[in-house]
């Protein structure tokens, strides 16, 4: 039995559908404390070196309610807020405690916080009225983590225009943003519920659901997510959540695998669609996903203080921006050339990560200049050579 | 004539090792459970246990560091601030003796023996699957 206390009943049919992606969820495993807990020494535990450790400890934190609060505040002093770990940052949300709270809209407002979307994700947790406008303006922020966040706390308030503003959302270019928009749209009326999913068994269409329309065909292309950097599968998340609320929807799975190859996932994907279609009774379209490009360098940045930025030169020389829709800027051959040298200047690391990596951290995919080359880096912890190819195409995309 | 028996005992055990069948897994399968710390883990997963499983996800190494890595938690987020993965939502895995990685962020296939139940350290359970790697690519 979780014990996240929830804002609204609804708010936890909304969580519970967040859940496979957020840390919310994760406070479920503790078992609750049948003692009075020794609160900063869990606090140093949630903030140690082992992972394993630090999740766990968070989880015992997060439900110690004004005892824990002042231990964590105790620890941002003397420390500094940034040395919480992020694990811990993400639960805080779940601590009723006035002094928390501010200190948790203070993190998200300090664009040098290691943890800003753990810290917008905990206070969505609970999200306030009072805090509307920091949700509002950070649906717009260049980080999609950001977004994500402020998308779970539109929700969570539950107010009248937040099938508004999460349809919106459902637009967005990210995936991995517009796909959680529309599992909480869903959510929103309650599909998903044991009701729906009990018709489902009786084979019978599950009712048509409140913002069905815009929500239901978001999913099931979200079930199509694909986009990769180097490897890095960033369609996952949107595919795995997608699958997860159409599951529930549906009341089955149709033997759909998040990991299974694009073609082996479209059977499935056809199967969620139709049933989709019979329950809005119109037709849903899913664009053929195009095959993966092969890019031969790649630069990624991703930032909760300056926002993302993906930038990939494929096997012509095209460079393409973003993620998921990618637009392609143009350059002339002396600018492809230019940044092919600065690619090949990039010399193969001893070691393939530089920096104390947190939040923010910029990632380089490429040839370099001993074959295949693939690092990330801390902002500021750049190789000489990754930081003047990275400058050169932040130039290039902007300009 | 027991040394000689024993050695091909051993010398069958491990070929019946080596010859296992590498059972693919992966995190959809291992996560599909609501867990609770003591409860009786899912049939499912529990047959797993004693297996030579191979099984796609991001390495997190146990230091915090991406060189030289001995021990890692595998997990199914390719970003290290998408949020805290349940306690079936992580693999922890040891290296064999004498043999290290460096992590570049990319996503790996690990092959190995795997071990499901509670593990608890101090205070906390901290995993339910753990692998003895015999390969990682």
């Amino acid at each position: 039995m979780r014990d996240v206390t929830l804002h609204s009943a609804l708010g936890g049919a909304i969580l519970a559908l967040v859940m496979p992606a957020m840390a919310l969820r994760a406070q479920g495993d503790a078992k609750p404390d049948a003692k009075p807990d020794d609160y900063d020494k869990r606090v140093v535990d949630a903030c140690g070196s082992n992972p394993l450790i630090r999740m766990q400890a968070a989880k015992r934190v997060a439900k110690g309610g004004a005892a824990a609060a002042a231990a964590v505040l105790r620890y941002a002093e003397a420390k500094g807020a940034s040395e919480l770990s992020s694990e811990l940052v993400m639960l805080l949300g779940g601590i009723e405690d006035a002094k928390l709270r501010a200190a948790l809209e203070t993190w998200v407002a300090d664009a040098d916080f290691a943890w800003r979307p753990q810290a917008l994700l905990a206070l969505a947790q609970k999200a306030q009225p009072t805090e509307r406008h920091l949700f509002e303006a950070f649906l717009k922020h260049g980080s999609w983590q950001m977004r994500r966040a402020a998308v779970v706390g539109i929700a969570n308030l539950h107010q009248d225009d937040g099938p508004r503003l999460l349809g919106k959302m459902t637009s967005d270019g990210d995936a991995r943003v517009s796909v959680l928009a529309a599992t909480l749209l869903l959510a929103w009326s309650g599909a998903g519920s044991a009701d729906t999913k009990a018709d489902a068994k009786a084979d019978t269409l599950p009712k048509k659901p409140e913002h069905g329309e815009v929500a239901l065909p978001v999913l099931v292309r979200g079930l199509d997510a694909e986009d990769a950097f180097f490897g890095d599968d960033f369609g996952r998340l949107a595919r795995k959540e997608a699958f997860d609320a159409l599951r529930k929807f549906c009341g089955q799975d149709f033997g759909y695998r998040v990991d299974a190859p694009a073609a082996e996932r479209r059977a499935p994907l056809q199967r969620f669609q139709k049933l989709c279609e019979q329950v809005l009774d119109t037709a849903i379209e899913v664009p053929q996903s195009e095959a993966l490009r092969a890019f031969s360098l790649g630069y990624e940045r991703r930032s909760c203080r300056d926002g993302d930025l993906v930038l990939r030169l494929d096997a012509q020389g095209r460079l393409w921006k973003g993620a998921f829709q990618l637009e392609q800027i143009d350059i002339d051959e002396a600018t492809r050339d230019e940044l092919r040298r600065l690619a090949r200047g990039v010399e193969a690391p001893r070691k393939t990560s530089f920096g104390r990596i947190r939040c923010d951290l910029t990632r380089f995919a490429g040839l370099g200049a001993a074959g295949n080359i693939s690092l990330r880096a801390a902002p500021e912890s750049e190789p000489e050579a990754v930081q003047a190819l990275g400058k050169r195409l932040v130039e290039i995309a902007t300009r | 004539m027991q040394a000689r028996r024993l050695t091909l005992a051993t010398l069958l055990v491990a070929l019946s090792f080596a010859s296992q069948d590498v059972v693919p897994v992966d995190f959809q399968t291992l996560a599909g459970f609501e867990w609770q710390e003591g409860q009786a883990l899912p049939e499912n997963v529990r047959r797993l246990s004693g297996k030579k499983i191979g099984i796609q996800g991001f390495v997190r190494s146990l230091d915090g560091s991406d060189e030289q890595i001995t021990a890692f938690w595998l997990i199914d987020q390719n970003c290290d601030c998408a949020g805290i993965p349940r306690m079936n939502e992580y693999i922890v895995c040891v290296m064999p003796e004498g043999r290290s990685f460096s992590n570049d962020g990319r996503p790996v296939r690990v092959t190995g023996k795997l071990e499901v139940g509670e593990v608890r350290e101090g205070d906390y359970v901290t995993s339910i699957y753990r692998l003895s790697v015999e390969s990682i690519d």
